[in-house]
């Protein structure tokens, strides 16, 4: 018995989605800033990738109520492949 | 039988076990020898090792103790000019031309503790006591968002009427009540400290920043001013560590001036920020507050401290602040008069409340009861006045609440701020908070004054592209639309 509710695994797997998906787009669409962030209300609380970069029209998405991303220089993406992003997130989060 | 029940209540609050893995063999970081040998070895600081230490300031470093040490024993009249003039400039440096304005909300002045300074002490019957309804807060929202107001402190005392729960009511009520175009963006607390599971409660509803003071980070000093819960000095010294463990990533600590010795609470926020820092792996704290004793309703310690700090030793211990921790937010209260403000806003301070009224349930009622207050009040302006005097001196007045919105949070917001590239952000959101100001709230001298500034600030955003979007967002708000950010 670990003690954790259903809702709380279900976040970790979530969080731990993240992580790969991170890791997965860096890989194919290289320089791409994202910055994910958990939802508490109306405070997205960071908790990956970003760094110090600042945009000023990042693409924001809210996944579900737990999770929303910030990509910072979407400009660098061709439309479609944001579209593809975004469709797998909203696919997985939604 | 009620008072059995909050002697009950008081032996559950503290779980000294959450700060165990904090310490360092046991004892916390205030290591008051160490301050007190490293305050008396800078005590003769020569010139050129104080311009040295400006220089790192202004190159957004955080300065070690042995440095702080230094400029606060500096004695060289001069060299204090020109670090008045290093406070501005990391302040433009840093954030811009702007102030981030907000209000004081009082809610609940029911407080177990008996601090011998504050006006709300436990055992102060001259002093009203009450706790706002739900209704008689959104009552109070709503006053607050028709003057214009975005962001708030909203302030309890300790007490089981103000448990978690209650604070996580009210937070719900201030982010759900709209007035008008207007509403609560940033729902700040300042309140008691908290375990890690209550902290937890308080991040789930959407905090901005959670506040406490320390008050003076002087052992001794600590027992003897407080009483009840609030004598535990490590629960409270630890209370942000904790709730950065529990996912409150913006924290605000501060000290209250004329308790101790003025030179060893800057040492002990320093001391506070680098704890921080290394355990939160450089994040510290998101503001520092500095507030000064002030008179209160049947408080006489309040005006009889031996420490009380004057007018030039409190521009003096900001500017040293300011120097030390040069990426970090500082909060200049309505407590000091409107005079002392325009003076110290201008040595690096970033936030400021306005048309501040803190006794409970009075914003809607539009006047001061004394016998509501925690103390008296140095700033009456209105927001509009205090706005209004503050673009006189070309500061334009923010309402920005975009960074937590963005996850520009925590790490995230330090990473940004230390590399001096925040204001990109903060001036054109400055700029747009300030619009949706002018056109819903400001009276006619206000947006005489207001327009220009805008226009000015607008004319130096140094990237075109910048411009262009938020001559395009001007747009889109002058035709109605609100809350919109870079």
């Amino acid at each position: 018995m670990s003690g954790k509710t259903e809702a709380a695994s279900r976040l970790d797997q979530q969080q731990e989605r993240i992580l790969n998906l991170h890791q997965e787009y860096s890989r194919r669409y290289p320089g791409l800033i994202l910055r994910w962030s958990r939802i508490y209300g109306s405070r997205w609380a960071h908790f990956l990738g970003g760094g110090a970069a600042v945009s000023f029209v990042p693409y924001k998405l809210a996944l579900n109520n737990n999770f929303g991303l910030c990509i910072e220089n979407s400009e660098i993406l061709d439309p479609a492949d944001l579209d593809i992003i975004v469709s797998e997130l909203k696919g997985e989060f939604a | 039988m009620a008072e059995v029940a909050q002697e009950s209540w008081i032996k559950r609050v503290i779980k000294p076990e959450e700060n165990e893995k904090f310490k360092k063999n046991g004892k916390d970081f205030i290591d008051e020898a160490r301050i007190q040998e490293t305050l008396m070895a800078q005590r003769n600081p020569d010139r050129t090792h104080i311009r040295e230490i400006m220089a790192k300031a202004l190159e957004l470093n955080r300065l070690d103790p042995e440095e702080t040490a230094a400029l606060l024993n500096c004695q060289d009249e001069e060299l204090w000019q020109e670090m008045y003039k290093v406070g501005l400039e990391i302040k433009h440096k840093v954030y811009g031309r702007r102030i981030v304005t907000f209000a004081p909300l009082y809610v609940s002045n029911y407080c177990v503790n008996n601090c011998t300074y504050c006006g709300y002490r436990a055992e102060n019957k001259d002093i009203h006591r009450q706790q706002l309804t739900m209704d008689e807060l959104a009552q109070e929202i709503r006053a607050l968002v028709g003057v214009g107001h975005k962001r708030l402190i909203m302030v309890y005392g300790e007490h089981p009427k103000s448990d978690v729960n209650y604070i996580a009511e009210t937070l719900k009520v201030a982010y759900g009540t709209k007035e008008g175009n207007g509403e609560i963006r940033r729902v700040n607390v300042n309140a008691a400290p908290l375990c890690i599971e209550d902290y937890k409660l308080l991040r789930d509803v959407g905090i901005g920043t959670y506040q406490v003071f320390q008050e003076t980070y002087h052992h001794a000093t600590y027992q003897k001013v407080h009483r009840s819960l609030k004598a535990n000095y490590d629960w409270r010294v630890y209370s942000l560590h904790r709730a950065m463990e529990a996912g409150v990533d913006d924290v605000g600590i501060g000290a209250l001036f004329g308790l101790a010795d003025w030179k060893f609470e800057v040492m002990g926020l320093l001391a506070h920020t680098i704890d921080l820092e290394e355990h939160f792996g450089g994040v510290g704290p998101h503001t520092i507050s500095f507030p000064r004793l002030q008179p209160a309703v049947n408080t006489p310690f309040a005006e009889q401290s031996p420490y009380l700090v004057d007018d030039e030793t409190f521009k003096k211990l900001v500017t040293v602040i300011r120097l030390s921790v040069p990426y970090t937010g500082m909060i200049l209260t309505a407590r000091e008069s409107a005079r002392i403000r325009n003076d110290v806003i201008n040595v690096g301070c970033t936030q400021i409340d306005a048309s501040s009224n803190i006794g409970i349930g009075t914003y809607s009622k539009e006047k001061t009861d004394y016998s509501k207050q925690q103390f008296i009040l140095g700033d009456t302006r209105s927001l509009d006045e205090a706005i209004r005097d503050l673009a006189a001196m070309g500061w334009i007045t923010s309402f920005c609440t975009a960074d937590y919105r963005c996850g520009r949070t925590g790490e995230c917001f330090m990473g940004i701020a230390k590399k001096g590239k925040i204001h990109n952000l903060c001036m054109p959101n400055a700029i747009l908070t300030f619009k949706e100001y002018l056109l819903d709230y400001a009276s006619p001298e206000t947006v005489k004054v207001g327009e220009p500034l805008i226009e000015k600030e607008f004319n130096a955003l140094p990237n075109p592209q910048v411009q262009k979007i938020v001559s395009e967002m001007l747009d889109r708000i002058a035709a109605g639309e609100r809350d919109l950010f870079l």
